[in-house]
């Protein structure tokens, strides 16, 4: 089901007014559990059988490590991300190693696997069940460093419940954000109408249907034509731009989304992580992924940097961590080398920046800030091509037209990305400008009508939000 | 600030409401052919006579000359989709054109559900005839691509200019670069080669039929016919599946069929559309052979 859906905004507007009954205010973790499992599978219904069981090996790893002797705790622990990692595996990876290994024969295994579906959101709900049982695992080690607050009640039922919650929970079941486990069960509590702030609710879901409904669904009727061959029949200009224009695409997508997530639970009275920190303005690498898909940023430093040693096993160590860390991250996206090579661009620029900044020095000023901006923008703009084009030789053959092509340049293509550009260049430039005159919040209404009217007026046809595919 | 914001944002709509009908149309541009098959869409829904004589089809179709059929057809022809959506907008709006021509190469593409929620939404339907802003045409980025077209297009020859960049050399019948159609035609092989199931060629040839049975009945002649592709094309798995499905079920002592020169080398951009002189002769046959079929 899609957030831009009549069947979704049916379904949230019912589930709400049941949500906040007085008479079934007991019932409101069940409520919402219900209505998530119907979300899932509103276009697929045995994609459930699978959240379910994964459902289940969280609940019985997590309460084993809580209730169960302390010497077994990190068995169960080992089991619980063992079998999630190898149900993302089988699902995810599965048909790409069956493909290779195997070979795709009718009646093969190779062919059984190849058909596997990917289910929706598989990625995001495998590492949020990760997350549980690490964190319950490490709450319970002597002198726990992370302070992790308490989890897994005595109930078995209890934990059931609130762990269906956790990761069914449909405003972030499917594209995120990631929560993580100390994120989300201290707020599994009774919750009032009255509590819902109302400002965050209306802010999240109107800019998040514009960048999404507006900016990403207008957009993606231009950078439908990176496809090969026909790219080829484009000019350097037009190419240049039409990346440009995804690149500003993929954000919308992927920040709308999000903040949509972000509004809808804010409406039921949980509170999700923030995932995008206006990422374009990043002046480094480094800060990229600080504000860049800030949940998987996290999760990754948290339960792979960190254990892999981190920053604390000298230079090489720590850029060596940084490459695999960006590598995985890159294949977590899907099951083609291109992703693995997009994770491998970033892991290296994240680990030569860092060995940079042992010897250059950057003047503060504004100008230099710019310039650098500039050019991180420009190079995680190239290594979007990795996202848009899986196949390796089509995006040689992309950077080889914007270079070398003949072609004569559609000047309306062009008009057309700038046109649902610049709203989000507008986007940034009205945060920025808030942090310098915060009074100018005041007028904020303005641009609230602005995008409520752009939405009525002017969105595009309706497209999968991108991340689904991961 | 949410109250303020619906309000102003109302105030907003109604102003644009009034202003739209007075805003010049000399910078204005329909981007994209998604957004210009969603006009085609709802202007056949809302501007069309319900017995004018329509033609459905895909990109191959929608290549058909204009000058030729003004007045005369309206094209229901969606560049990426095929005959189906044409055809369940037909069914949908509960019309009976006289005469019907039914492109049959993209019989295995399916009917482009969204835009049939979007054009045949009763709710969605009454506000586009409340006010033009809900349609297509009323988009305020319509204007504003234009504006950019025109900007962009001065900008990028004045620069030209400057530089002295050699002239690009005269757009020919054949526009594509021979390389660039080399690799559209290895493309296209690949994509043509494969045969379709027999389970989802019953599927469509039988659901075609269905509608094409229903609006005979309700008194619409029915011309079938297959554009013509490059010659290296036509014999692949895909199209030969898609030709003997059609023939079986629609035989021809039974329907009407029109058909083109299958010894003629058709000349092609890109392998599956025509060059103009190519369209213009057959849109003229089309022409002339449809007053046949009456």
């Amino acid at each position: 089901m899609l957030f831009t859906s009549l069947p979704f905004v049916i379904l949230v507007l019912i589930t709400f007014v049941i949500y906040y009954l007085r008479p079934l205010r007991s019932l409101q973790v069940i409520v919402l559990t219900a209505a998530s499992f119907l979300f899932y599978s509103w276009e697929a219904p045995l994609l459930v059988i699978l959240l379910i069981l994964s459902i289940l090996i969280n609940v019985v790893t997590s309460y084993k490590i809580a209730t169960g002797k302390v010497s077994s705790q990190k068995f169960w622990a080992i089991m619980g991300v063992s079998l999630n990692l190898g149900l993302l595996l089988l699902f995810k990876y599965g048909p790409l190693v069956a493909k290779t290994l195997f070979g795709g024969d009718h009646g093969s295994i190779g062919h059984f696997l190849v058909t596997i579906p990917l289910p929706i959101g598989i990625s995001f709900f495998t590492f949020q069940g990760i997350s549980l049982v690490v964190e319950v695992f490490r709450s319970k080690q002597p002198n726990d460093p992370f302070g992790y607050p308490e989890m897994v009640p005595d109930s078995f039922v209890a934990h059931l419940k609130h762990t269906m919650l956790f990761k069914a929970f449909f405003p972030s079941l499917v594209a995120g954000p990631i929560v993580k486990a100390h994120e989300f069960y201290p707020q599994i509590v009774p919750k009032e109408l009255s509590g819902i702030n109302w400002q965050i609710v209306f802010r999240s879901l109107v800019v998040g249907y514009f960048l999404k409904m507006v900016i990403a669904d207008n957009l993606k009727d231009s950078t439908f034509w990176i496809e090969y061959p026909y790219f080829l029949n484009e000019s350097p200009l037009t190419l240049v731009s039409l990346l440009f224009g995804y690149s500003m695409q993929i954000f919308a997508d992927f920040a709308g989304y999000s903040l949509i997530a972000i509004g809808l639970a804010a409406a039921f009275g949980y509170v999700l992580p923030q995932n995008f920190n206006y990422p374009y303005i990043s002046r480094s690498f480094t800060e990229f992924w600080q504000r860049w898909h800030i949940s998987l940023s996290t999760w990754l430093r948290e339960y792979l940097y960190i254990p892999l040693g981190g920053n604390r096993k000298g230079n090489v160590r720590t850029y060596l961590n940084l490459f695999i860390v960006m590598f995985l991250g890159g294949l977590w996206h899907g099951a083609a080398w291109s992703y693995a090579v997009w994770g491998s661009f970033h892991g290296l620029a994240l680990a030569l920046e860092r060995l940079g900044k042992n010897w250059i020095r950057f003047p503060k000023h504004w100008l230099v800030g710019v310039v650098q901006a500039l050019l991180v923008f420009s190079f995680v703009t190239l290594a979007w091509l990795l996202f848009k084009l899986p196949k390796f030789e089509h995006v040689l053959a992309y950077l080889g037209a914007m270079l070398h092509s003949r072609a004569e340049t559609k000047y309306w293509l062009i008009g057309h990305v700038i046109t649902y550009s610049v709203p989000v260049i507008g986007y940034y430039a009205w945060y920025l400008l808030k942090q310098r005159k915060p009074g100018i919040s005041r007028y904020e209404f303005v641009i609230f009508a602005l995008l409520l009217t752009a939405i009525i007026l002017d969105s595009g046809t309706t497209g999968a939000f991108i991340y689904f595919q991961f | 600030m949410i109250k303020k914001s619906l309000i102003t944002a109302l105030v907003l709509l109604l102003v644009y409401h009034f202003a739209l009908p007075h805003i010049s149309r000399d910078y204005y541009w329909i981007a994209g052919q998604q957004r210009a098959n969603y006009l085609r869409a709802q202007k056949f829904v809302h501007d069309t006579p319900a017995d004018a004589n329509v033609i459905v089809g895909s990109s191959m179709a929608n290549t058909l000359s204009d000058e030729l059929l003004a007045g005369k057809y309206e094209k229901l022809t969606f560049p990426a989709g095929g005959s189906f959506t044409g055809l369940e907008i037909i069914a949908g709006t509960d019309r009976h054109p006289k005469v019907l021509w039914i492109e049959s190469n993209t019989l295995l593409r399916d009917a482009d559900k969204s835009m049939l929620d979007d054009v045949l939404s009763p709710w969605r339907r009454k506000l586009r005839d409340t006010s033009p802003v809900f349609k297509e045409e009323g988009r305020p980025s319509n204007f504003q691509v234009g504006l950019l077209n025109d900007l962009v297009g001065k900008v990028c020859r004045g620069f030209a200019k400057i530089t002295g960049a050699p002239k690009k050399p005269k757009a020919t019948e054949h526009a594509i670069d021979p390389d660039v159609f080399a690799n559209i035609m290895k493309a296209n092989r690949e994509h043509l080669d494969r045969a379709p199931s027999e389970a989802e060629l019953t599927a469509r040839v039988n659901r075609l039929g269905e509608l094409v049975d229903q609006l005979t009945r309700g008194g619409t002649k029915c011309i079938l016919f297959e554009m013509p592709i490059d010659s290296t094309l036509e014999l692949l798995a895909e199209p030969v599946a898609v030709r003997k499905a059609m023939e079986k079920r629609f035989p021809s002592e039974k329907y009407h069929w029109f058909t083109f020169d299958r010894d003629h080398a058709w000349q092609t951009t890109d392998g599956v559309h025509l060059v103009k002189s190519e369209i213009d002769k057959i849109t003229g046959k089309m022409l002339r052979d449809a007053d046949a079929f009456k």
